[in-house]
């Protein structure tokens, strides 16, 4: 039937006599989830809904401060969910997915455990600490799952540490050097991740790609964003050039494999800044008029290039 | 979208299996050149309409700065000439390159309007106001017809339509509202092609109004969920939410009738309501299930992902809010667990042993 896409179907059903039993049945072979797609679908959905709310169930009993139980029940109690987990992850002859979706359960239990330890050490539920130990541990699990929703749980509690660790611990640190480290942790990770996957040595899904690019890109504004508006530092300078690197890196990458979010975002980035610089030079009203058309003018200017750059690639792939 | 060298190809086959099938040739042939290279890019889009409240913004503060706002009648020739040339704009060219551009003068427009209209020399009521923009936008969607505009549209209309109930304090309606808007997005999604071959207008529209009803929807049901933050105290809101029950067994039956899965057919039903039947007071679990199953069966990955984020959203609020000892709730989550645990360990069987037959 040839490769069509929703967007042909809305286009020849305007401008045409199609009957809409025809439509519906075009849109239901070419466009519409079919029935393994569906099966998948509602494995999935009960799956996670299943250790989800379990694990959820087990979190919220442990949160319960129930102090009839010995300290020691409570962490044997603990150990032995994660534990049980782990070895039905280990010996299970069930599917791929469920042993997978059960590691990220035992994954937060983890986190139950090292928060139940703390209750009981009065260590606190929410010191930086307690996460380190967390992603630590977590390590080995994450590198073996092969699990995209695992990794990003890792990559959300290193940035935590982080975050925690700045608040917490390091009062001499500033706000820009929290950025730079953040900035820099993550663009680490995000090469790592495109390295593998270019080299094929893992697979790892676009949508992770994207999230974590848009965090980096994120911090990256962010944080030269409120560098503006204060005095000059070397950590900023330094995120200054590393975000100028980065982001001529991820064009190019961009460039390469024919794809236009990256240089979207760091588009729109790039503009999010230059405002920011303007607003620092005037505040006047004048300012503003020259702002309001900059921003039309350059996203103008970005959509049509991106526009004609897969205008162009689409002539290659048919040329 | 694909390739117009695909399309040809698919119009001829078209054409073979019914000889009556006639097309406009120049008219899809100009409709991709028009579009091609990105018409329908999710982040184009996106960009599109960030880059035009961020210019809005920016060009607001110039008018008040400016000191522009004074005269009533001078603010309303402004917005009038902004709202105008948004729409011409988008109107006359179709472009998507030239969306920020158009978003820009139309939202600035109509948000000059609004301030021009409740202002100290005018001060005419908010709700007056809200049918105004209502109609003000509905002129646009139907005269500038292009994605962006539109869909920003579907929203105003939306948040007008809650700004009317709200401060009217009419927060029974807002139940029916709720209810209403989920038919709505339900029969907007399933009845996909019925609307395409409807007219050249609907065509045009179906997809900007589909993903701002859907986004309309879950604002509303978000209100329920929220009622604890908002200050807004609704009702337990039962009547949106048995209506969502209905509109989702009613997707799962076209669903169970397009895969011919014959077998099993009312025993789903009466399984799937019984699952919602304790959700019967969140509608905004259910209207995010209602989302999530849309997207899924007409595979639009827009709505997918509003519907899994919300639902996600909503399932930890809700617990988080609920009024019962941590002991009882832990004791409620273990049980639906387990509950959709032994569900998929008996469905799995089913669907495996359908897969070998």
């Amino acid at each position: 039937m040839g490769d069509i896409g929703r967007e042909d179907i809305h286009i020849i059903g305007k401008h045409s006599n199609w009957q809409a039993g025809e439509i519906d049945k075009a849109l239901k072979r070419s466009i519409y989830n079919d029935k393994p797609s569906w099966r998948r679908f509602i494995r999935i959905l009960l799956i996670t809904l299943g250790v989800g709310f379990t694990v959820s169930g087990i979190v919220f009993f442990f949160a319960y401060n129930w102090a009839d139980l010995h300290k020691f029940a409570k962490l044997i109690l603990v150990q032995g969910l994660v534990l049980g987990a782990a070895g039905f992850v280990i010996f299970s002859k069930s599917g791929m997915l469920i042993r997978q979706v059960t590691l990220t359960g035992a994954a937060i239990l983890t986190g139950v455990l090292f928060a139940v330890f703390g209750q009981v050490y009065q260590t606190g539920a929410n010191a930086y600490d307690f996460f380190l130990a967390w992603t630590i541990f977590l390590t080995l699990w994450v590198l073996v799952s092969g699990f995209p929703p695992l990794w990003l749980l890792f990559i959300i509690l290193i940035n935590t540490t982080l975050i925690l660790y700045y608040q917490q611990v390091t009062y001499h640190w500033s706000e820009q050097l929290i950025n730079l480290i953040l900035f820099t942790l993550n663009v680490l990770i995000l090469t790592g991740l495109t390295m593998l996957s270019k080299r094929r040595k893992l697979q790892v899904p676009e949508w992770l790609l994207h999230v974590l690019a848009l965090w980096v890109v994120s911090v990256a504004t962010y944080g030269i964003c409120t560098g503006i508006f204060k005095k000059a530092s070397v950590p900023f300078i330094v995120l200054i050039v590393l975000t100028v690197i980065c982001y001529g890196a991820g064009v190019r990458l961009a460039l390469q494999e024919k794809r236009i979010f990256y240089p979207a975002i760091i588009s729109f980035s790039l503009i999010i800044i230059i405002t920011c610089f303007l607003i620092d030079v005037s505040t006047n009203e004048g300012m503003f008029l020259i702002i309001s058309g900059f921003v039309v003018g350059s996203v103008t200017l970005v959509v049509k290039k991106l526009m004609d750059l897969q205008k162009s690639w689409q002539d290659e792939v048919k040329g | 979208m694909k390739s117009k060298d695909n399309t040809n190809r698919f119009l001829e086959s078209l054409k073979e299996q019914d000889p009556s099938f006639e097309w406009k040739e120049e008219a899809i042939a100009a409709e991709y050149r028009t579009n091609e290279g990105g018409g329908t890019s999710l982040i184009l889009s996106v960009l599109s309409i960030l880059g035009g409240i961020l210019a809005t913004l920016a060009f607001l503060g110039f008018v008040f700065m400016a000191g522009l706002y004074k005269s009533v009648a001078g603010q309303i020739a402004l917005s009038m000439t902004l709202i105008g040339f948004g729409i011409w704009l988008s109107r006359q060219y179709g472009r998507v390159f030239l969306d920020t551009l158009s978003v820009t003068g139309f939202i600035s427009g109509l948000m000059l309007l609004v301030m021009a209209l409740v202002s100290y020399e005018l001060d005419l009521s908010s709700s007056f106001v809200s049918v105004i923009t209502i109609v003000v936008s509905l002129i646009a969607i139907a005269l500038a017809q292009t994605r962006v505009l539109t869909f920003i549209c579907v929203l105003i209309i939306n948040g007008c339509m809650l700004q009317l109930i709200l401060s009217n304090f009419a927060y029974g309606i807002l139940d029916i509202f709720t209810a209403g808007m989920a038919v709505l997005v339900t029969l907007v999604y399933v009845n996909e092609a019925k609307i395409i071959a409807a007219g050249p207008l609907p065509a045009s529209l179906y997809s900007p109004v589909s993903i701002g009803l859907a986004l309309s929807f879950v604002s509303c049901f978000a209100f329920f969920g929220l009622q604890r933050y908002t200050g807004i105290s609704l009702s337990n809101g039962w009547i949106p939410s048995i209506v969502i029950i209905v509109a989702i067994l009613y997707v799962v039956y076209r669903v169970l009738y397009t895969l011919h899965a014959t077998k099993f057919r009312y025993a789903i039903l009466v399984a799937v309501a019984l699952v919602l039947l304790p959700a019967a007071f969140a509608p905004a679990i259910t209207g995010s299930l209602l989302v999530l199953l849309l997207g899924f069966y007409v595979n639009h990955k827009t709505t997918f992902v509003l519907g899994i984020l919300s639902f996600i959203y909503f399932v930890i609020q809700y617990y988080y809010d609920l009024e019962l000892t941590l002991l009882v709730k832990s004791i409620v989550m273990f049980a639906s667990g387990i509950l959709f645990l032994l569900l998929y360990f008996f469905t799995n069987k089913k669907l495996a042993a359908d897969e070998k037959i």
